[in-house]
């Protein structure tokens, strides 16, 4: 099996064909983050996009000093970051634009079969997601789909490990506190599956 | 015997330790007050939720289109530096080629005939410039200065090390 350095290898070399095994391994990791990060949908395909066109041209410049998934996770963050501010959406606060449509959420209700889905507690901890704070969210997502250490979102995020678990800790209890202040009722939650 | 009582900070802990979650359930700690249980119960809900993959949503000519955008993009460092090795070096030759052939008005014959025409180019350029009418030296000599300032000036820049961009991100 090739290892990430002999690929990299070979696509500095000038085998540039080569880079497309890289975005199939790690395309699903820079759009995660780009899910949970940009909130508008049609925004963040252009931005996996700019990540992966950075992450070629800088390529060589890539020391192996940590994994290529941290490398490639702080450029995606990075991009998206650059492209929050740009939108002048705020990284800490939270966000949960005034006028916002189905189609800003992405993944959520579109089909009748998914809006059913929806009000489901799955359905409504989505909901309470997508109105944290960017930088929870990001970590969230690196922690939880990732499985990344404390030390290596620190090195994506460029942020102290501390302060990752702080704020991991933070997003889901502000979560919970949200999800009971919220559905109270709702027996999945208060009962169990 | 009494039940035990876990901070938030104490479940998350203990969560963030399991594997899975069946694991989160099967080792879920016992004896714990209710307020607790109820609390870890909430937490084990919601890490389910967090681990679940959303469905990536990329077009399927994603990869093409970024080795489409990396193809007129620039190159990387080392491509970058044979690209600009060349380039004033095509230039120059070119400007030479075209020099003879406007002088003589022929195409140049074999290396060795080629070789020995760019090395009399000036004096050939500056015999003909010489002969030529004023219109046509201006010319001749407005596309040939280009032509070799062009390759001088890629050739300079890249001897300053300032025709390579650094990487930024």
């Amino acid at each position: 099996m090739t290892t990430d350095r002999e690929t990299i290898e070979k696509i500095i070399a000038g085998d540039t064909l080569q880079f497309r095994v890289v975005i199939e391994q790690y395309k699903r990791l820079v759009y995660n983050i780009a899910f949970r990060m940009v909130p508008n949908a049609a925004d963040r395909e252009d931005l996996c996009q700019d990540v992966f066109v950075k992450v070629y041209q800088n390529l060589s410049s890539f020391q192996f000093e940590s994994k290529l998934s941290t490398w490639i996770a702080r450029i995606a963050f990075n991009t998206c970051v650059n492209h929050l501010k740009k939108k002048r959406v705020p990284l800490f606060h939270d966000f949960m634009p005034e006028k916002v449509s189905v189609e800003d959420f992405g993944d959520l209700a579109k089909s009748p079969y998914e809006e059913m889905e929806h009000t489901d507690i799955a359905g409504k901890i989505e909901i309470e997601i997508e109105k944290l704070p960017a930088v929870f969210r990001t970590i969230l997502t690196l922690f939880h789909l990732e499985q990344m250490s404390y030390e290596e979102i620190g090195k994506t995020m460029a942020m102290p490990a501390g302060t990752v678990k702080s704020y991991l800790f933070r997003a889901r209890k502000l979560l919970k506190e949200r999800l009971t202040r919220h559905y109270v009722q709702e027996e999945l939650w208060e009962r169990g599956i | 015997m009494g039940t035990r009582h876990l901070s938030d900070e104490e479940i998350q802990d203990y969560l963030d330790r399991q594997q899975s979650f069946a694991q989160r359930k099967k080792n879920a700690p016992t004896k714990l007050s209710a307020k607790t249980q109820k609390e870890l119960f909430q937490y084990q809900v919601l890490y389910n939720t967090l681990d679940r993959q959303p469905e990536t949503r990329l077009s399927s000519t994603f990869e093409n289109a970024i080795l489409t955008r990396l193809s007129i993009a620039p190159l990387p460092q080392t491509e970058r530096l044979a690209l600009y090795l060349l380039l004033p070096l095509t230039f120059l030759l070119v400007g030479a080629f075209v020099s003879i052939y406007w002088l003589n008005g022929t195409s140049a014959h074999g290396l060795v005939g080629v070789g020995k025409q760019t090395l009399r180019m000036f004096i050939l350029f500056a015999r003909h410039i010489a002969n030529a009418g004023l219109s046509l030296k201006l010319i001749g000599l407005g596309c040939s200065t280009m032509i070799i300032l062009g390759g001088l000036d890629n050739l300079i820049r890249l001897l300053k090390g300032s025709g390579i961009s650094k990487p930024h991100f």
